[in-house]
């Protein structure tokens, strides 16, 4: 009750939404919308919120002074006072002062990240309507204007041109009947539905004297308004550039925030999500990409200040981890490339098996009917129609009496494990395994999915003559296994990389393994004829350029041409499915050698990081390169966090320094890596700030804000 | 030879740019396209030629590597001054593919029972083989009518990859497809048919690897191919 009387009685010059504060301008509570509404098309116009600066609507008003509801308060309670006072639909428009913001997102010359300052400019329109939802409006002006297109650095350039893609002259109107009009009008709508689907909603409370509190849920609706003339009114500004220009970055056309393209090319670039990025800055909510580690540090405390320093100790540990997985990737590459013989050499020790196996698969595969039908087919369709009814007979023999399935398994075999081949799709597999384990996001409590992007100056210390090229190559040689050395048995220990893969063949021939189930008349089968099917593709609808192959229209040429078609087929069957063979036999040893990595990595940092001098002794003895690395990429983590320290989220934009960094990260929401559409209730803050400034009733506790995805 | 600056031009995704200029100490330079800023449908490596003043210019930078981050405009007017010169020698490569794989996308006959046939094709460029493997799950084919998207669906899993009219394998699933200048392949596959649908493009993903001499290891790509009309 006395938090009631201070607020109704004590507020006499506050210029704010409708309601008992609003009424002590002139001593008169408004009437109830129910009897004075104001039109409708009055609401969404952006040209009565400008004559309306206060952000506040003309309201007329009844007779009931402050006393007056207070008395009512008294007796019938606050619900029965904000019925009697509050209208539906309340508007306010939201303009605050320019943002900045400091992203990381430059790259100096040793490879470090650095940081620059950039400005947003927050502005939209906010409406109550009543206790069913908020809605959320940007108008943007859709307008016409050329860009700079001649390079200036180009001799033939004319003095003073400007840099390519500069704004020419002023924006001009886009005509009534354009097809810009509609188009971008749309991505607009679709950037706010791509708001409105995250769910967000204002949760609140109405204080009740003589009963509970009513809850309220506000369901916020996100929505664009576009307008096109040069003088109207608009919270942001684009240009769209008609069909006849196409969006190319060298041409001085690349698509921006301010800058559509309804030609787009190829650019595979998707406007709604970029729309929808941009749409955040205009809610007031910055960038989350490209932060170093003091940012991210606040934005943990934003975000989930209970529970952030824990979480951002387990997220410097993990840093460190990715810094040293990154650092050892290229060594690793390397020490595999410098012991592949040992490998490549025990797999093709194999070839004798897996011969005699698909030319059984073979043997097996080529009479099947898919075949049959696309040999068939193919012929068909490269023939003169005359030779139609020989084709079954041609095939027939091709693939019977003609078809030599030993020669051609044989020579698929060598050509899938052939030394060339083999190496290349061992080292490309675990090239893949390597990035992708340096390359996942983690999950960040409180906050969401993060990714560590580890700069070039930290592989750079491995590199040949860098300070940390020694133990790299120390864990390197440990995890893979050493290098093969002329006129040499390799003596590789079981546990290492290359030890794995070179026991592998011996356990194909086994009744059930992987050679018995991967190479059989099916998969040769199946192989065969969707490389028939793929020939008649490129045959019937070759490239720009190439001209239609000529039909086939002797008997002879006919045999030729299906023999070739069968072996080549036959060929490259055999050579997919001994590919395949391998893949399937590989991956899973160097993703277990892989993780096997990423534990002791895990193990090390934790020993350094994080574990008590007690608890040193069980993780046994370290080695002493790994503990090398850990260490070194510790050092440069917290020369990094010391040097930006108490810098905050926008160091540039306070006025302070914001030193190159070793690492960034990236919130892998919406306003961050826009890989998901993920928001967080703390990027809302402003907006429920604004909303309980201007929006909430006197009556109401201030509300806050749920995200539902 | 060794490298001595290398500058990159990447956007975060959806854009998802990606060149790499590599210099040299013999004075040439490459340009690996994985994510093409000129929105070709066109992945590989180019042979640049920069002249005297921009070698010395982009020496002089160190070995960075420096990123330009196209969504951004330039930090100074050194920095501007260093992405023009870095732009001036990758638009040389343009008329030089080193090892090029450029995609196009048709369709064979007319739909049927909502699906349609589409192939991919890809056509080999320049001085020698281009190097690639195709990421199926991370590719897709596009449906569109009037300009607008009208739907999208997964590339199919592929038992095979790319192959020529003589039914010659180029490789491209599980093994890293090889295609020398001048050779062409497929890859046919069916795929539903969104209603509506007037026209279909493939963006294409995997992975790009030999684009430079010291950096053989397969690096993310993607392209999307122009579009083609539906018949039917």
């Amino acid at each position: 009750m006395g938090n009631l009387r201070s607020r109704t009685a004590g507020r006499t010059n506050r210029t704010r939404g409708p309601g008992p504060q609003a009424a002590t301008r002139g001593g008169r509570l408004p009437l109830p919308q129910s009897s004075h509404s104001p039109p409708a098309a009055g609401l969404s116009d952006a040209a009565s919120l400008a004559a309306d600066p206060a952000g506040l609507m003309a309201l007329p008003e009844v007779l009931l002074s402050p006393l007056d509801a207070l008395a009512l308060q008294r007796a019938a309670g606050n619900r029965a006072v904000a019925s009697a006072v509050r209208v539906p639909l309340q508007r306010v428009g939201v303009k605050e002062d320019p943002k900045t913001e400091t992203l990381y997102n430059k790259t100096n010359a040793s490879g470090e990240a650095t940081a620059k300052k950039y400005t947003m400019h927050p502005r939209y329109q906010m409406v109550r309507n009543g206790d069913t939802g908020v809605t959320v409006t940007i108008a943007i002006k859709f307008l016409n204007q050329a860009r700079n297109t001649v390079d200036p650095a180009d001799p033939a350039s004319p003095p003073g041109t400007p840099p390519l893609g500069t704004l020419l002259g002023d924006p001009t109107e886009i005509p009534g009947g354009d097809e810009r009009r509609g188009w971008a009008e749309g991505i607009a709508k679709e950037a706010a539905t791509v708001w409105s689907g995250t769910g967000i909603t204002l949760l609140g409370e109405e204080w009740n004297l003589w009963s509970k509190n009513t809850k309220k849920r506000l369901p916020v609706t996100f929505t664009s308004k576009a307008v096109y003339g040069v003088g109207d009114d608009a919270d942001a500004t684009v240009i769209v550039h008609p069909a006849t220009v196409v969006a190319d970055p060298d041409k001085g056309h690349p698509i921006d925030a301010g800058n559509w393209y309804k030609n787009k090319g190829a650019y595979s670039g998707d406007e709604k999500i970029i729309a929808a990025h941009e749409y955040g800055h205009l809610l007031g909510i910055p960038d989350e990409y490209s932060q170093s580690n003091e940012q991210l540090n606040a934005l943990l405390h934003q975000a989930a200040p209970g529970s952030a320093p824990s979480v951002s100790a387990a997220l410097d540990r993990a840093t460190v981890e990715r810094m040293v997985l990154a650092a050892l990737r290229q060594p690793l590459y390397d020490q595999l490339d410098t012991a592949l013989p040992t490998v490549t050499d025990a797999i093709r020790a194999a070839r004798p098996q897996v011969k005699k196996r698909m030319a059984d698969a073979a043997k097996a595969g080529v009479t099947s009917v898919d075949v049959h039908t696309a040999l068939e087919n193919q012929l068909a369709a490269a023939s003169e129609t005359a030779l139609g009814p020989r084709i079954a007979r041609v095939v027939t023999f091709q693939v019977t009496k003609n078809f030599s399935n030993r020669a051609l398994a044989g020579e698929g075999v060598e050509a899938g494990f052939s030394a060339v081949a083999l190496g290349k799709q061992i080292k490309d597999a675990y090239w893949k395994a390597l990035v992708d384990a340096g390359s996942g996001t983690v999950a960040v409590a409180g906050l969401g999915d993060v990714s560590i992007n580890v700069k070039g100056s930290v592989t750079a210390t491995t590199k040949a003559g860098g300070a940390q090229a020694a133990p790299a190559a120390g864990v390197a040689t440990s995890a893979v296994g050493p290098g093969a050395t002329p006129g040499l048995p390799a003596i590789a220990p079981s546990a290492s990389l290359i030890a794995q893969i070179s026991a592998l063949p011996a356990t194909w021939s086994a009744a059930g393994a992987a050679l018995e189930a991967g190479v059989n008349g099916m998969v040769f089968a199946t192989k065969m004829a969707e490389t028939l099917r793929r020939a008649a593709g490129a045959v019937a609808a070759p490239p720009p350029g190439v001209a239609p192959a000529r039909k086939i229209a002797l008997e002879g040429a006919l045999y030729r041409a299906a023999h070739k078609l069968v072996s080549n087929a036959a060929r490259e069957a055999a050579r997919q499915t001994a590919a395949e063979h391998v893949d399937k036999a590989i991956k899973p040893v160097l993703s277990t050698s892989v993780a096997d990595l990423s534990t002791k990595i895990s193990e090390e940092v934790a020993r350094v990081m994080k574990t008590t001098p007690a608890g040193v002794p069980a993780l046994g003895t370290p080695d002493p390169n790994m503990t090398a690395l850990v260490n070194a990429m510790k050092t440069r983590l917290e020369a990094d966090k010391t040097e930006t320290k108490g810098t905050g989220r926008d160091p540039l934009g306070a006025g302070k320094a914001a030193p190159a960094q070793d690492v960034t990260y990236s919130y892998q929401g919406l306003m961050g890596s826009s890989k998901t559409q993920a928001i967080r209730p703390d990027q809302l803050a402003a907006l429920v700030g604004h909303f309980n400034a201007k929006l909430k009733t006197t009556f109401e506790k201030a509300f806050t804000v749920e995200v539902k995805k | 030879m060794s490298r001595v600056a290398t500058f990159h031009w990447r956007t975060p995704a959806p854009t998802s740019v990606d060149e790499e200029l590599a210099v040299y100490d013999d004075g040439h330079a490459l340009l690996a396209v994985r994510s093409s800023r000129r929105l070709l449908p066109a992945i590989g490596s180019y042979t640049c030629t920069p002249d005297g003043e921009d070698l010395h210019l982009l020496t002089a930078a160190g070995p960075g590597p420096i990123e330009f981050d196209l969504l951004m405009p330039p930090v100074g007017p050194e920095m501007a001054a260093l992405m023009s010169a870095a732009d001036r020698v990758a638009a040389t490569g343009e008329a030089a593919p080193e090892a090029v794989a450029t995609f196009h996308v048709r369709t064979l006959g007319s739909p049927a029972d909502g699906m349609l046939t589409v192939s991919l094709l890809v056509v080999g460029s320049g001085a020698r083989a281009v190097e690639f493997e195709l990421d199926p799950a991370a590719s897709s084919v596009v449906f569109r009518a009037s300009g607008q998207p009208v739907g999208w669906v997964d590339v199919p899993e592929l038992a095979i990859g790319f192959v020529t009219p003589d039914a010659e394998g180029l490789g491209g699933i599980h093994r890293r497809a090889i295609v020398e200048p001048g050779a062409y392949g497929a890859i046919v596959f069916d795929v539903p048919l969104p209603a509506g649908s007037g026209a279909v493009s493939v963006r294409v993903a995997g992975w790009l690897a030999e684009a430079l001499p010291d950096h053989p290891m397969p690096e993310r790509f993607a392209a999307a191919t122009a579009e083609v009309p539906i018949d039917g």
